[in-house]
This record gives C-alpha cells, structure tokens and sequence, in this order.
C-alpha cells in the first residue's frame, strides 16, 4: 500500500488551513488584544502590558458579571443533570421509533433559532412573572442547551458493554446495585463531559442572556457587549480571555477524559 | 436473601452506605415500585419533556400574541386578527433584512459545508494523533468561547489598526472595513456554523473506504475526477445534513449581525428583537419568530428533499 | 417427534434439572421440550454446533432468558420467579465480562461485597482464590493490564470466591489461541477436583468435551441427541449425527443381516461384519481413523473381522502419526490414522488392506431415529 501515492485532493491542505485561519485567527488575536499597551488596539502593539488584566481584577462590576454568570450556569448544568441523566438512561427503553421523536423533542431548544428561544421564554416569563431573576435564565439555558448534556451520556451508555450489568446479576447484584456499582461509574465520564459542556456554553452564552437579563444582573458576556457598543477597549479583551482560558481548559479536560475522540472518530 | 449465603464470612455489620443500598433495594422491591414499574422511564423522560415544553408553551406564547391586533400605544391587545403579520411583512426593513438573511444563509452554509469536506477528511484520515486533537481544538474552542468573544475577536483582526490592514499594508494593499459590511458577518456566520458542518460530515468520512480511491486511481482517474466521482457522491447525504444545519443556525444568527454589522447590516433575528423590545410591539416580535420557525423548518425540509433527488445523468 | 433425551432411570435429584424447556425467539425455536439433569459435583458439557441452543439453556439456567414453558430446579428448589441475582451460581462469559473500571481485587471481592461480607473477609477470601488460581500477587493491577490467560483466572477467580453451586461456562475458551485453550482445559479440570463445584460447560469442541467432562449432552437444533460419558457418545452414539460430530469418522449406511451368528451390514457395494449386538436392520457403521489399521498387501486378512484392499491415495505425517487415505477397491475413500510405531509402507499408490475388528466400529440402527 505504500507505494500507491497518497490521494489528496489538490487543494484540500489549502482550504483546510483557511478553514483553520478562519476557527483560530480572531479568538487568538483577542488574546493578542489583551495585552495591547494604550487604549487602543492596534497591530502591531505598542508594547505588551498585564495592565488590563489588573483593571479587570479590580473592578468590581466585572466580578458581579462573572459571579452572575457562573450563577448561570450552575443553574444550566443542575437542571442538565437532574432532567437530562434521567432522560439518557429512560432513551434506551423506548421503541426505535419512539427514542429518536423523544431525542428530536428534548432537542428543541437546538433547533429553533437561539433568538426564538430566546423570546419565547421571554413572554412565558413575563406572563409568570418571573422575568427579573437570573435563575430563569438558568432554567432557560438549560432547556435550550439540554442536547449538550445528553449527547455525551448517551454516547457513553451506548459505548458500555451490554453483557456486564448481567454478569454483575450472575455474581449477585440486584438491578439496583447493577446501576450504582457498574453501570453509573462507566457513565461517569459521560456525565462529567456533559456537565462541562453545558457549563461553558451557559456561562459564555449571550443571545439568550442579552433578551432576558436586565441592566442590574447582566451576564458576563452581556456586560462586555454593553462596553463594546461604547468603545473597544482591550479591558473587555482581558475580560474575553477568561472565557478563551475557560474554553480551551475545558476541551483539554474533555480530551483526556476521552468522551470527544470516541464520539467523533468512532464507527 | 443478600446476608444469607456468605462464603466463609460473618455478615458485617454493615455501614452506612450499604444501610443507603440496601433501603434503595427494598424501595425498588416495594409494591408501589412494582406496580409503577413499566411506566419507569416515561417517569424518567418526564422531567425533560415538561421542561422542552415549556419552551414550546413560550413558543406558543409568542404565537399567539402574534395572531391578534396589538395597539401599542395604549398596549392593549385585540381581536384575532393577522394584522401583525401584514405589519411585519409590509415594512421596508423586514424586505431588506428577510432577503439578506436567506441570502447569506445560503451562501454561509455553501462556503461552511465547503470547507469542511476537506477539514473533515484531513480531520478523519491523519494518522496522526497530534495533528488530529490540534484540529479537533481548533474546531471546538473558538465555538465554545462563546458569541462575544468570537465578534470581539473579529471586531479586532479587521479593524482599521489590526493585523490584517497591517499586513496588507506592507504589501502596499487597501485593506477594505469589512465590518459593518456583509463580508464581516459572513465570516463570523462561517466560523459559527463551520463545527456543526464537521461534525455531521464526519462520521460519513470515517466510512469512506479509502480503497475505492485507489482502485480509481489505478484505472487512471486524477484526482479531481476521484474527488468528483468517487468520494463526494458518498459523502452526499451527509452534505446536504451539513447544508440543512447550517442553512438553520445561519439563518437565526443574531450575534454576527448584531455585533459585526454595527446595527446596518440586521438579519431577521435582529429584526425580531428590534420589534419586541425596541419599539415594544411584543405581537410583531411574535409575528417575525414565526416567520423564521417557517422559513428554516421550510429551508432544511427543501434541502434534504433536494438530497434526495435522484441524479439522472452526471456529465463524465 | 419426540425430542427428550434424559438419563432415564436416574431416580437420584440433581443440583441442575431441566423439565421440558422450550424457548423461542420470534419464529426461531431455540430449546425444544429439552430435559436433563446434572449431578452434584459433576463436570458437565453441553456440546453441539452452533445455533443448536446449548448457550440458550446457560442462559435460562442463570436466569437471564426466561424460558417459555418448562421449569428450571437448582438444589431441587424451582427457579421460576427467582432473578438471576438470587440463584447463587456464577457464569463465566464468553466476553469474561470483567469490570473495566475495577481492578483485579475489586472484580473479585464484587460477588462478597453484594453479600456484605466484612472487609477483612473479604481481602482473605480474595487472597485465597488468587493463590488457588496460581496468581497471587496481581490484586492491584488494572483489568486492561492483564494478558489473555491471566484474564481467564481472574474470571474464573471471581466466579469461584463466593462458593457458588453451580458454575456454568458460556464457551469461555474459545477464543484462546490453541496452547492457552489447553492449558486452561487442564486448569478447569484441576480446579473442579480441588473445588469439587458442579459445572456445566458449554463448548462445539468434541475435543474438549471429551478432554474434560464426567458426561456430555450433545445437541442439534435444539434437542438433546444423546447424553452419556464421552466414552458412550463416541463408542455407542445414537444417530448418524452424533457419530459424525464426534471425531471424524466414516459413515457407510446399508442393511444389517444377521448371517447366521454374525450380523453383517450390506450395500451395493459392500459386505462388513458388524458387532454382534447389531439388530436387523437399516443402520450405519461408523469407521474411525483411529480405530482402523492399515495391514501391507499380503498380510493375514482372515485374522481380522474385516479387511478391504485398497490403495494409498494421501499419507502425511501430523506430529502425532501418519494419516492416510486409502481408496478401497469397493469405491469408498476411508481414512485412517496409524500410530508411529506401524512401520507399513505407505507412499501414494501402495496397495494396502484396511482392516479393523468389529469392536472397533460402532453401528448406529436407523430405527431409532
């Protein structure tokens, strides 16, 4: 076989490493932006300068964004938990047919537009009444985002060895202790991918956030848009760089537990 | 039954967590679990549904305030009517907006899906590992960064003192403001949209038998006649998947035009907030998400019929 | 057609019975009305081709399939209505099914954690299953760290430390590579003498069943054909089938005649003399390689019951003799395998004389079957 030359597509190097420009080029720049000398950004800098991470730390509006928005997303992540785990482990018991209506059903908040979403739950909760608190807006991420959770959960279940529940029946485990003892620890890596999933897409989330908090609870990513609108500055790019750090922890995280490689390079 | 048959031992004295197992045992013995037992994983499921449906009771919420007369001067509602449909659909803005909308819609998911036919086969052929997890990263982080800071990031690469002005500057080229012009938002839609493409084009590539290449190539086929005839019509379902997807999250992209169009350039979801929250009209706002459910649910039905299309003839 | 096969006149209760089984997937019957009963402290081996239901009766017995009528009795006790998890034997899976995410101690010490033994039981019942296994030091180590044979001792190690009553064995060996499968055909057989669990192994090598068991059931679609020592299946099988499945033999069908005191098998070809408990008849004789010997051309042929002439057509040495094939002058090919003391010239094209006794075939009466 090596000696049939390789077949590539002659221009697939090249458009792949546009398509990589085009990922990567902006998110590492803001990073660039971050450390920018003066209040201006420009490239190339002036000078590099941990300046504005400082200005960040010390001002406080920032920490009460980021405390709302880590408020947030726990919220999204126990609501992920509590009603998608349920849900991944009920999927498997259901007809075929039946599995993929429910699966497309708890995907909705997916589906429609994050806009939509956004201003449906907008009227429901002004209709309750329950527009002002940030909760909600956890609750809504969480239904929104809910494929998040159950995507790597259910991957694993499916990854898991069928014959092993049984064979801890043979040694003497009840169906309850089949649950806790095997099939429970070999989802575990599902579930911790799911929760990290839904944390960074709650915490870094901005349609949904921008429609439903008011100017006194904003989010983090709410609270750099309203300085972008005034100007930009490389403060709310030292800001922006906590969410970029966020990010790529969490993908390493989520590498080495090994959920993303199987779930994408498999079959 | 458990401390019954103990192999040699004494049945311990058992600690707590075993106290907490065993009492989880007996629930699941009790009559009433019994008797619940089939409905088991409707119980499980139930949660999830209740709360995807309250997003479809906001859904109808917005539906139907939509359906009647709105005064909002006085912010009263009216009769059932389909005034705030032809209110929307009569404005100057809406015209404008809806045309860009599914006219980069489009475009952004053919340039998306473009791109990531051959990221996807790079991605799922390099054996590699390093070069492997280093797209994988690529693809993921910036999508995971979330909306601000991706247009934040692109605010800058394309302002007027950032690298790319910078670069071709040297090469003595005007680099043109792209922001507040189409071109930004598209870029920022594609970036967006790109991961999505991948990932259902993915598992299409990693089925391609890589032998079928070569045997074409064997019998004299070049490579672009290879790409043409033999890798792409199996990877054409997938396609048009990646095309429908992307064609929905284009369409409903808010943040790209929102932040990278400085307010000129509105899709229709900006549209749709302009109304709601802007001039107040909760009805129009209403009117224009449903206008939009219609269009991408309309959209990503026509291109998967399109995928399904026989293709009589191929010109060889 | 009735399909029970049983030990009958076996009045002594089993640890394992069977009454009447039947099993069916959708249109595909597994098990039909299928009876036996295993003895305490037996080895026991279902034996039988693929799809002939021997795994499905495992599976029923452990409970993990519930048949569609009949009764399963472990110790005499009905097993209907009891889950797996309360009939205190333990299976062997092809698979081994260990628990990836437990180490070699914790795979082991599962079983007595779900009968809430003390830890320091525990750790001592696990000490001493390891030793018994001939592993003594690998408690820590990962599942994922362990090489073929290893894997087999811990699964066999786990299933063991809880002193079940019955061990079954879905074809655990199968999979092992020639030299592993007989090194553990031989640890399974010193563990059942020093353990003294009664086991019932399933497996579709006749070799090993043979190798291993105290009786055999051999099945086909599934029924119980026969069910005996090895030694019976191979000298007295009561079908066609359960001759051809075990060893590799000839088979030649004809007309038993008894001719005068010796009953003699015809057909248009042939005349052999045939045991002398032959009944009249349609039957089969069963020739096998090893049974026959291969005489030079010349030799005494009214010392043997039987001896055709024929003419070497193969002849290979196979490291544990020579097997030849001879093609008689009545028109079959028959094989036969010598042991390496025969000192018969047998190159390709030797005129030989096939010979054998009538205690060394067996005949099978068509009437029965």
């Amino acid at each position: 076989m090596k000696r049939v030359r390789r077949l590539s597509f002659p221009a697939r190097p090249i458009l792949t490493a546009f398509a990589v420009v085009l990922l990567a080029l902006p998110t590492s720049f803001v990073v660039v932006a971050s450390f920018t000398k003066g209040i201006e950004i420009v490239f190339p800098p002036h000078g590099l300068t941990f300046h504005w991470y400082l200005a960040v730390v010390r001002n406080a509006a920032t920490w009460h964004a980021l405390l709302n928005s880590v408020h947030v997303a726990l919220v999204a992540v126990v609501i992920g938990i509590a009603v998608g785990l349920p849900a991944a482990l009920a999927l498997p018991s259901f007809r075929p047919r039946r599995r993929l209506l429910l699966l497309l059903l708890l995907s909705l908040g997916l589906s429609t537009p994050v806009i939509v979403s956004a201003f449906s739950f907008f009227s429901l909760f002004s209709k309750i009444g329950v527009l002002s608190h940030l909760t909600v807006v956890g609750l809504a991420l969480g239904i929104v985002n809910l494929p998040f959770m159950l995507w790597p959960i259910i991957s694993a279940l499916e990854d898991q060895d069928p014959e092993l529940p049984a064979a801890a029946a043979t040694l003497g485990a009840d169906p309850v202790e089949q649950f806790l003892f095997i099939r429970l620890p070999l989802m575990a890596s599902g579930i911790v991918t799911g929760a990290v999933f839904m944390f960074v897409v709650s915490i870094t989330d901005f349609v949904v956030s921008e429609v439903l908090t008011t100017v006194n609870d904003q989010t983090l990513p709410v609270f750099i848009y309203s300085g972008l609108r005034a100007n930009i500055s490389p403060s709310l790019g030292a800001a922006s760089a906590f969410f970029i750090i966020l990010a790529t922890l969490v993908f390493i995280l989520v590498l080495r537990i090994g959920g993303v490689e199987r779930f994408l390079i498999r079959r | 039954m458990h401390s019954a048959r103990v192999a040699g031992g004494r049945p311990a004295d058992v600690g707590v967590g075993w106290r907490l197992v065993d009492g989880l045992i007996s629930l699941r013995r009790s009559r009433i679990a019994v008797r619940t037992r089939r409905f088991g994983p409707v119980f499980l499921v139930a949660p999830g549904i209740v709360l995807v449906g309250a997003l479809a009771v906001g859904i109808g919420t917005l539906v139907w305030t939509s359906l009647h007369t709105y005064d909002s001067f006085l912010g009263t509602t009216g009769a059932f009517s389909g005034t705030e449909y032809s209110q929307v659909v009569s404005s100057p803005l809406f015209t404008v907006d809806l045309v860009r909308t599914l006219a980069m819609g489009i475009l952004t998911a053919l340039i998306a899906v473009g791109l990531a036919i051959p990221f996807s086969l790079v991605l799922g052929r390099t054996r590699r590992r390093a070069v492997r997890l280093t797209l994988m990263t690529i693809l993921f982080v910036p999508y995971l960064t979330g909306d601000i800071t991706r247009t934040f990031g692109w605010l800058t690469v394309l302002s007027p003192n950032g690298p790319l002005v910078w670069i071709f500057g040297k090469l003595g080229i005007q680099f043109p403001l792209l922001i507040g012009t189409l071109w930004a938002i598209g870029l920022g839609t594609v970036q967006v949209v790109l991961p999505a493409a991948v990932i259902i084009l993915l598992p299409s590539v990693l089925r391609l038998d890589p032998e079928l290449e070569v045997a074409a190539a064997t019998l004299g086929a070049r490579r672009y006649r290879t790409f043409m005839l033999v890798t792409l019509p199996q990877l054409r379902v997938a396609c048009f998947g990646a095309l429908a997807a992307c064609w929905a999250l284009g369409v409903g992209d808010f943040a790209d035009p929102q932040i990278l169009g400085e307010g000129v350039k509105d899709y229709l979801a900006n549209f749709l907030q302009d109304r709601y929250l802007e001039i107040g009209d909760a009805p129009q706002g209403g009117a224009t998400a449903l206008i939009m459910l219609v269009l991408v649910t309309c959209g990503v039905a026509a291109i998967l019929a399109l995928g399904r299309l026989r293709v009589r003839r191929r010109a060889l | 057609m009735t399909a029970v096969e049983t030990d009958a006149g076996d009045a002594t209760p089993g640890m394992v019975e069977l009454r009447s089984v039947s099993k069916s997937f959708g249109q595909v019957a597994a098990l039909c009305n299928v009876s036996l009963r295993v003895h305490d402290g037996e080895f026991f081996t279902l034996l039988g081709p693929s799809g002939s239901g021997k795994t499905t009766i495992l599976r029923v017995i452990a409970g993990l399939l519930d048949a569609d009528a009949g009764d399963v009795f472990l110790d005499g006790t009905s097993m209907k209505g009891i889950p797996t998890f309360e009939r205190e034997l333990s299976v062997v899976f092809q698979s081994l099914a260990l628990f990836p995410h437990m180490s070699v101690a914790e795979n082991i010490a599962f079983p007595l954690r779900m009968r809430r033994m003390r830890r320091h039981d525990i750790s001592v019942a696990v000490r001493d299953v390891l030793d018994l296994m001939q592993l003594p030091d690998i408690g820590h180590r990962k599942i994922t760290e362990l090489s073929g044979g290893q894997r087999q001792r811990v699964a066999l190690a786990r299933s063991l430390v809880y002193r079940p009553r019955v061990l079954l064995l879905d074809e655990p060996l199968s999979a092992l590579d020639r030299r592993l499968r007989e090194d553990m055909q031989l640890e399974l057989t010193r563990l059942h003498r020093e353990v003294g669990v009664t086991i019932i192994n399933v497996t579709h090598d006749q070799r090993e069943a043979l190798f291993m068991s105290d009786r055999v059931a051999l099945m086909d679609k599934g029924r119980i054909l026969q069910i005996g020592h090895g030694r019976e299946l191979y000298d007295k099988p009561a079908s066609d089938f359960v001759a051809a499945f075990m060893g590799d033999p000839l088979l030649i069908t004809g007309h038993v005649h008894i001719d005068g005191a010796d009953p003699v098998l015809e057909t248009d070809a042939l005349r052999l003399r045939v045991s002398r408990d032959a009944v009249a008849g349609p039957a089969t004789v069963v020739l096998r390689p090893e049974r026959l010997r291969v005489l030079p051309n010349g030799a005494d042929e009214a010392a043997w019951d039987n001896a055709v002439r024929g003419q070497v057509t193969f002849a290979a040495f196979d490291g544990t003799g020579v097997f030849v094939q001879v093609a008689l002058e009545v028109g079959v090919t028959v094989s036969v395998h010598t042991a390496m003391r025969d000192t018969v010239d047998m190159t390709v094209g030797t005129e030989v004389v096939v010979a054998w006794d009538v205690e060394d075939a067996a005949i099978v009466s068509q009437e029965q079957s």
